[in-house]
């Protein structure tokens, strides 16, 4: 049964291929599903399977998504819908949510990856998870602890500065 | 969608010409990252930690202001004031106008506001309404719940007419509380897109509700709770395919009736009403929180039938109960796996609590049975315990008893499943909860119950059978 499902691989930045289930990934990834979409009249009549460059996604990151998309989107795997949230009763824990908690557990660099992966990609699901996880990192932190973990410098005058703090004073 | 999918391409464009290469170990550089993604992410942060970063940068002084999100809280918007007073409302409205002002994303994708109504919001709320739907929202929420409640609170009244075609078939998620729809009118034509609908105490006539629901024919989730229909019935008769889940909550209605053929979920918290469901064949979780009595009698009967192909079931009773058993009328929860009793014992079914085993053998492949006691009652060192003919129970694998106060009624339930129940794997007991006594004395008559317990169960399990007695 299983040599029947079709496959296609995934290459890689640096060049490395991996190998997924079509339908899986056509349910995860808009991108790749226009891909294969655009591929398939060419791929009727030659029984040769696909490989599609990825060309802006590292190897690292490109097996952490395809955890992640084989984790969430392979029906036989899971209940895997890609909104099935909206069934959880209020207060049920979504079967997924500690996998979820676990996969975005890594460090900044990685994280970022991540992001620009399932936003490449369109993985909704997957980029909703890792803006989430970027924004806890920001979340409880005061300005000044924002623009020293992240690098960023205050280019405001006094004035200017003054200003955005009158505008937006409800918030402080 | 085609602006938002023309960004779309621009930016893949641009990621083909840079790829992304960063040096290790340094720290996220968000300047790597596309405006609306960062949109998307301030997004996610509570609403006064988003606008705060509009003071960290020139740069970041307008990226909150195209997050594809909006929620205004007035707890968190307006917290150091008292709510209520007239001058809260005014800073909320203010607060809120500012933020729209300063907004320049093109697609808000969720709007919501949490506010307690006040005759004073009114117009602010169309307004505001009016601007998600045309930033083409497709998540709308309104809670306007009171913190108190008058004696006639005001409600807010839905701005249907705002809700023209175009608008209307973008939303997909709409949550309302205290919120009233004028008397039925043509223009309640139903969300033809709507994929889940939460309606809290919100005031509509049976008829408005039904043309409503009649015409949410893509409708996933449905929550309907505290909706007051004086007890009229509530009947939606165009089929709703897509329904996986409904929930029904207290509300005032003495029937309801639904086709939905593919509902997964149901929920009912109230008074028990007639249900029908049509053909339910795929309804696998059903939880019922009843109020008032139900009988044994009536649940034999009417479960079954109603849930024939329930695989997870709560139920949530108070059960008067008689001995025998009833047998109802022989229909079966044939797929029945998951069980979980919740009832309140009456002092007249102490001795009556062996006739729940009829739940048993009506699902034949029950795999985990959970009783949860509310009962007061002291230990009871009786010997004579009354054994009924059984099934056996050969798939119950994990049983679990809270509120075991050590009574006969409950030593006889006990045993009666342990010996029928060959393949048992685990065993929980946990000791009643008496409320209001001495403590010293508590303590002692639940260390009795459980020794009760200990006792009966000596030489009858299996030593497969992983026990813990708490």
């Amino acid at each position: 049964m299983a040599s029947e499902k079709k496959v296609v691989f995934l290459r890689s930045s640096d060049g490395e291929a991996f190998e997924v289930s079509e339908e899986v990934i056509s349910a995860a990834s808009v991108t790749i599903k226009g891909m294969i979409d655009e591929e398939s009249p060419s791929r009727a009549d030659t029984a040769a399977t696909t490989t599609l460059a990825i060309p802006n996604v590292t190897a690292a990151t490109l097996s952490r998504v395809l955890h992640y998309v084989n984790k969430h989107f392979d029906a036989a795997a899971v209940v895997g819908r890609p909104d099935d949230y909206i069934f959880c009763a209020p207060g049920d824990e979504h079967p997924l949510a500690r996998f979820d908690d676990d996969f975005v557990d890594v460090d900044n660099d990685t994280l970022i990856d991540l992001v620009h992966a399932a936003e490449y990609l369109h993985i909704k699901k997957l980029f909703d998870l890792t803006c989430k996880a970027v924004a806890d990192k920001l979340k409880g932190r005061t300005i000044d602890q924002i623009r020293e973990t992240f690098g960023i410098v205050n280019d405001y005058t006094v004035e200017e500065e003054v200003e955005v703090y009158r505008e937006n004073s409800w918030a402080f | 969608m085609e602006d938002h999918l023309m960004r779309r391409t621009k930016r893949l464009k641009r990621c083909h010409e840079k790829p992304v290469c960063r040096q290790r170990g340094a720290p996220i550089q968000f300047s790597d990252l596309p405006v609306d993604v960062l949109g998307t992410i301030l997004s996610k942060l509570p609403p006064k930690e988003m606008v705060r970063t509009s003071v960290l940068s020139n740069e970041w002084k307008h990226i909150w202001t195209v997050c594809p999100k909006l929620r205004f809280d007035g707890a968190a918007m307006c917290g150091q004031d008292v709510a209520g007073t007239q001058h809260y409302t005014r800073k909320f409205i203010d607060n809120v106008n500012g933020v729209l002002k300063q907004y320049h994303g093109k697609v808000v994708e969720e709007f919501g506001v949490k506010f307690e109504f006040d005759a004073m919001l009114a117009e602010h709320l169309d307004c505001w309404v009016n601007f998600a739907l045309s930033s083409r929202a497709k998540n709308l929420a309104l809670d306007l719940l009171p913190a108190r409640w008058g004696l006639r609170p005001d409600r807010y009244r839905f701005p249907i007419e705002l809700f023209d075609g175009g608008r209307i078939s973008r939303l997909q998620h709409l949550q309302l509380s205290c919120v009233s729809f004028d008397e039925p009118s043509s223009q309640l034509c139903g969300f033809p897109n709507l994929k889940k609908l939460d309606l809290d105490v919100v005031n509509i006539t049976r008829k408005g509700l039904e043309d409503m629901l009649s015409n949410c024919s893509n409708l996933e989730w449905l929550s309907i709770g505290r909706c007051h229909l004086d007890n009229d019935e509530l009947r939606v008769h165009r089929p709703l395919p897509r329904l996986l889940y409904l929930n029904v909550a207290y509300c005032a209605i003495s029937k309801i009736e639904f086709i939905a053929m593919n509902l997964q979920t149901f929920v009912f918290q109230g008074s028990w009403i007639n249900f029908y469901l049509g053909t339910a064949l795929a309804l696998k979780d059903v939880k019922l929180y009843l109020i008032g009595k139900i009988t044994l009698n009536l649940a034999m009967t009417v479960l079954p039938f109603l849930f024939p192909r329930a695989q997870n079931m709560i139920l949530h009773c108070s059960l008067p109960l008689k001995m025998p058993w009833p047998q109802g009328n022989g229909s079966k929860f044939s797929l029945l796996k998951y069980l979980q009793l919740k009832f309140l014992v009456l002092p007249e079914d102490l001795l009556n609590l062996l006739s729940l085993a009829s739940f048993l053998s009506a699902a034949p492949f029950i795999e985990k049975l959970e009783i949860h006691f509310a009962i007061r009652t002291l230990p009871q060192g009786s010997e004579l315990i009354r054994r009924l003919p059984g099934s056996t129970y050969r798939y119950l694998k994990n049983l679990s008893i809270t509120g075991f106060a050590g009574c006969t009624g409950q030593v006889e339930l006990l045993l009666h499943i342990v010996e029928n129940a060959p393949n048992l794997e685990a065993l929980t007991i946990d000791r009643a909860n008496h409320y209001g006594s001495i403590e010293e004395h508590v303590w002692q008559s639940r260390s009795k119950a459980l020794d009760i317990a200990r006792r009966h169960l000596d030489g009858r399990l299996s030593e497969n059978t992983k026990v813990s007695i708490m």
